[in-house]
């Protein structure tokens, strides 16, 4: 007698089967002591199984303690978001302050030109001073109008930094007005410390592309 | 327990009632810790995976498409849970022989009930033992026929496995645990 195989069985218990196979299998098992024996086991055994299901939680106050921690972890959550936003402004805040100096040394507004700090202004290296009879405002517009960066303002004096064709005009105009003085170069040389003298040379030559010069105002 | 249908309780919480999360946990509770406790077989480490479990549910509940019943959704959550916590602690040893086990569920008297099984505690003790040492793709799968009564469809959903899967895993999860109480003398 062929046996029922063992997983046929399974699906006989689960009901599965089809009414051919279930009417089948039903006859096997009125007369095979074997099989029969399979069967009241796996029947024993999902029975034992199904008694498992008297495992309950003893915590009467489980759900309650769950929706605690939700609500904890919620809020643990918009900690951890506010906490990450106020790091992400922070590391953007410090970005922009290490960044600024240097995006401000690019801006030749007018609003922006006395921001170099004191500090940055004596680290400047001077190619010449220039003294002017000027005022301040018509000093900076002279200044503006040839492309010059404004470095640096004070009442006394303003820094500027230009190419050498700027540089030219800006010294041809003040040449043209009264203001000027003639010589100005060995003036400076002559009256100034020996600190700008190297630099004179320079400025007489094609090969310097930029100048930082003072005008001097009176 | 409440009378709202999973559906409308999961609606009141996405609008913003945490409180209506309460009667899912009721209704839900028993089912994700018993199958939690049959995988790590300690009390207070299922509880805490248990309320974990609700956690992520409550975290996700926005994104269950109701394509499949909730609870089958929330066996989903839990079976992956299990096996994320499994990966990340690999190295703890489970102790099937927690001294405290032994009151941590009720057996129904069933000889009082005129039953042919006359279980006693003991031998509940060795059916767990033996559940537990199952390899989990075979104990998940008995949990939630055997213990939980489920149907193969709802099963295929949970585990994410083909009918034809499933029916293999069942015989073959049965027989596996057969062998293994005969071995004991419990069958």
């Amino acid at each position: 007698m062929n046996h029922i195989p063992i997983y046929k069985l399974s699906e006989f218990y689960d009901d599965i089967l089809d009414a051919h196979d279930k009417e089948e299998i039903k006859e096997h098992l009125a007369q095979c002591p074997e099989c029969q024996k399979h069967f009241e086991q796996l029947h024993t055994m999902v029975n034992l199984l199904s008694c498992l299901q008297t495992i309950s939680l003893k915590r009467e106050s489980f759900a309650l303690d769950t929706i605690q921690k939700i609500k904890k972890h919620h809020a643990h959550k918009r900690y951890y978001a506010a906490m990450r936003g106020s790091f992400i402004a922070a590391i953007i805040l410090l970005a922009i302050i290490t960044f600024l100096p240097e995006s401000i040394k690019h801006d030749t507004s007018f609003e922006n030109i006395a921001k170099i700090g004191n500090s940055q202004h004596n680290q400047l290296k001077l190619d010449c001073i220039i003294p002017v009879a000027m005022d301040f405002n018509t000093a900076l517009l002279l200044l503006q109008q040839n492309n010059a960066r404004i470095l640096y303002t004070s009442n006394s004096y303003i820094v500027a930094e230009s190419d050498v064709d700027s540089f030219s005009s800006i010294r041809q105009m003040i040449n043209g007005s009264d203001s000027y003085r003639k010589n100005i170069l060995s003036d400076v040389a002559v009256n100034h410390t020996n600190k700008y003298n190297k630099h004179y040379p320079q400025l007489t030559h094609a090969n310097k592309k930029k100048y930082i010069f003072r005008l001097q105002l009176r | 327990m409440s009378e709202y249908s999973d559906n409308e309780l999961i609606d009141r919480v996405i609008a913003g009632d945490t409180d209506a999360f309460t009667d899912i946990v009721k209704r839900y509770q028993n089912k994700i810790f018993r199958y939690i406790y049959t995988r790590v077989y300690n009390y207070d480490e299922a509880c805490d995976m248990t309320q974990d479990v609700f956690v992520i549910t409550m975290e996700s509940l926005k994104t269950f498409r109701r394509e499949s019943q909730f609870s089958t959704w929330l066996f989903s959550i839990a079976v992956n849970y299990c096996k994320n916590y499994r990966r990340k602690n690999r190295h703890k040893i489970y102790s099937i022989y927690n001294a405290d086990n032994e009151m941590e569920f009720q057996i129904p008297d069933l000889r009082q009930n005129q039953e042919e099984l006359a279980i006693t505690n003991e031998s509940m003790q060795i059916l767990l033992e033996e559940l537990h040492k199952l390899p989990d793709d075979y104990r998940d799968i008995l949990i939630l026929r055997d213990i939980e009564g489920e149907s193969y469809t709802t099963i295929a959903q949970a585990l994410q496995l083909t009918l034809a899967n499933v029916k293999v895993r069942i015989h073959r999860g049965r027989e596996m645990l057969k062998s293994r109480l005969e071995k004991r003398g419990l069958i």
